[in-house]
């Protein structure tokens, strides 16, 4: 048990020199007192589980007993018995760790909630039903001997007591460890989890903006182009000179202002050649629509997953849009490339360099957008330039 | 002149149809689908077809897909694709098709200008040779080292060779002469090293076909 308990929090502060003064001492005394009260709580239960069974099996070894009672009563005692231990197990697996916290301030993980209950439940049940009052025997004698007479010698107990009982306390509470906190294959399972459900959630965003874009589109930007062209066609038909002919002719500018407008905010929200053509075609005509010359290298055998193309993509787009406002740069590179399970983005430019994501939040918005897919992206800013972003997304 | 046209929004089809009307092409049938086009086509046997490039069931490129199968049938056919956005891949694929004439690959945004719009039907549907100017523009955006030896003026009239328009309309364009013109695009030709050509429309197909590398 020592090496079980070696770390345990109890025993490191038992090395302090003001032990007795601090909580700790009566912490593991209410500790080890409140074991007594669940022991009575769960000891009662369990006796009646375990009753019908022991009644039938007694009987059964003194032959008192019919063959119809045999094959009908013993399997229902039996059930009782299996039923009821999982749900007192339940109880403890919900009420230990709490109790824990008296004398363990240590993360206590338990594990997934909603799950079954499982062997180690039920056999921490045993140890607290079993295994316990064995445990306690010291502590239980210490105290025995501290109420049963207020003498010299249970005064005495006092101190020593104020020692067992961290020590109990430390080994019950390392049981408890052992037995209900979640292993760590479990937490991995639950990470995982949550990054699966992150995965999905982002892949959920992705999909609605997918829907949005292609709602406007098939919306509001075909009816716009509808009226603007019918705006064209009055205008032509009606004579310069004419009153109506300046509203009209301000009324089709103002509506092809508004078409770029919503093209550009279309654009924002998920660009049409990014859904059709994929990241390399859609790095392209963001080269081409960029203020400075922009090279895109892009060595992508195949599209990477949605979710993963359209980050890289926002991630590049907010890159060159952070170069052309900022660096000073005359020129940017883009390189796209897998290299094994990785979807690896290189933003540079030859600008002035030292960038720095403490100023504004648009370096920090980058990795986040990273971080939202599990990816990575790091920078490399020096007074001077040149900057370069490096973005590694997951792709498997 | 009959016209088949193609695009799958129903109102901006409408509206399609009355500007067309507008200028005196005949439309045949108006279809919303790529495979319908192919049909209508086959049924019509229009001079000009016109067409979406993003339409159902895929969303993705059929439009564009319809007309280069329908320019490899016959060669003689005219088609204008109007795309949502510039991909140079699909200009590309219908200068690619045929000939490279008799083809246009116009931004959908340009029909708005409904006299333009009419004019690049007419000189498509005459054997011309029209991009998108946005196209052209981006073209001559990506860095190449022959082109940083052309003056601005030149990139300016070698814009404007690319969009098919002859020494006459770039004079008027630019306020220049046009023997200036004539010796603009002579100088430019040889800068690429491409072989001096008086005929409007080889000279696009080959500035193009430079431009695309």
């Amino acid at each position: 048990m020592t090496m079980i308990t070696g770390d345990f929090p109890q025993l490191a502060a038992m090395r302090s020199r003001n032990y007795l003064l601090t909580p700790a001492p009566w912490r593991a005394l209410v500790y080890v007192l409140s074991t007594g009260f669940v022991w009575c709580g769960l000891a009662l239960p369990a006796a009646l589980l375990i009753m019908p069974a022991a009644t039938v099996l007694t009987n059964l070894m003194a032959y008192d007993i019919s063959i119809f009672v045999l094959v009908t009563a013993l399997p229902l005692a039996i059930g009782v018995f299996l039923l009821g231990m999982p749900v007192l197990s339940w109880v403890t697996s919900i009420l230990e760790p709490v109790r824990l916290r008296l004398i363990d301030d240590r993360p206590f993980r338990r594990r997934e909630r909603g799950r079954r209950i499982d062997a180690r439940d039920v056999q921490y049940l045993l140890f607290l039903l079993l295994g316990a009052p064995i445990l306690y025997l010291p502590a239980i004698l210490l105290l025995a001997l501290l109420f049963d007479n207020w003498s010299l010698a249970g005064l005495l107990a006092l101190p020593v007591l104020l020692y067992v009982c961290p020590l109990t306390a430390a080994a019950h509470g390392a049981v408890t460890r052992t037995l209900l906190h979640a292993k760590d294959e479990e937490l991995a399972e639950q990470l995982l989890e949550v990054s699966d459900s992150r995965a999905r959630l982002v892949e959920a965003h992705e999909t609605e903006r997918r829907r949005i874009e292609r709602d406007l589109h098939d919306g509001a930007q075909t009816q716009l182009v509808n009226l603007t062209v019918r705006l064209g066609l009055a205008k032509m038909d009606t004579p310069p000179d004419s009153p109506a002919y300046q509203n009209i002719e301000e009324a089709h500018r103002q509506a092809k202002v508004l078409m770029s407008e919503l093209r550009e905010l279309v654009q924002g929200i998920h660009p049409q050649v990014l859904t059709d053509k994929g990241l390399v075609a859609a790095l392209g005509e963001l080269a081409d629509r960029s203020a400075i010359p922009v090279s895109v290298h892009s060595h992508l055998a195949e599209r990477p997953p949605r979710h993963i193309e359209s980050t890289a993509y926002f991630i590049a787009a907010e890159a060159l849009t952070n170069v052309a406002k900022h660096s000073g740069a005359s020129a940017a590179t883009v390189t796209v490339c897998r290299p094994h399970a990785t979807l690896y983005l290189e933003v540079t430019d030859d600008g002035t360099g030292g960038a720095d994501p403490s100023t504004g939040t648009g370096l920090l918005g980058l990795a986040d957008r990273a971080a939202t897919v599990d990816g990575t992206m790091s920078l490399y800013s020096p007074e001077g330039g040149p900057t370069v972003i490096k973005v590694e997304l997951p792709w498997t | 002149m009959d016209v088949v046209l193609a695009e799958d929004g129903v109102l901006l089809r409408e509206g399609l149809i009355a500007l067309l009307d507008r200028f005196d092409f005949r439309v045949v049938a108006a279809v919303g689908t790529a495979e319908e086009l192919l049909i209508a086509v086959t049924e019509h046997r229009p001079q000009l077809v016109i067409t979406d490039i993003r339409m159902p069931p895929g969303f993705s490129d059929e439009g564009l897909r319809a007309a280069v199968a329908l320019r490899e049938r016959n060669p003689e056919l005219a088609v204008v694709a109007l795309s949502q956005y510039v991909e140079r891949s699909y200009a590309a694929e219908l200068l690619d098709s045929g000939d490279g004439r008799r083809v246009g690959y116009l931004l959908k945004d340009r029909v708005v200008d409904v006299q333009e719009f009419a004019a690049v039907l007419h000189q498509v549907a005459a054997g011309g040779t029209v991009v998108d100017p946005q196209v052209v523009r981006q073209l001559l955006a990506r860095q190449r080292d022959p082109l940083s030896r052309l003056s601005a003026r030149e990139r300016e009239v070698l814009a404007l060779v690319a969009e098919g328009r002859s020494n006459a309309a770039i004079a008027g364009r630019l306020t220049i002469s046009e023997a200036a013109v004539g010796k603009h695009v002579g100088n430019i030709l040889a800068k690429l090293d491409l072989p001096p050509d008086e005929d409007t429309n080889r000279r696009v197909l080959a500035v193009l076909a430079y431009l695309r590398g």
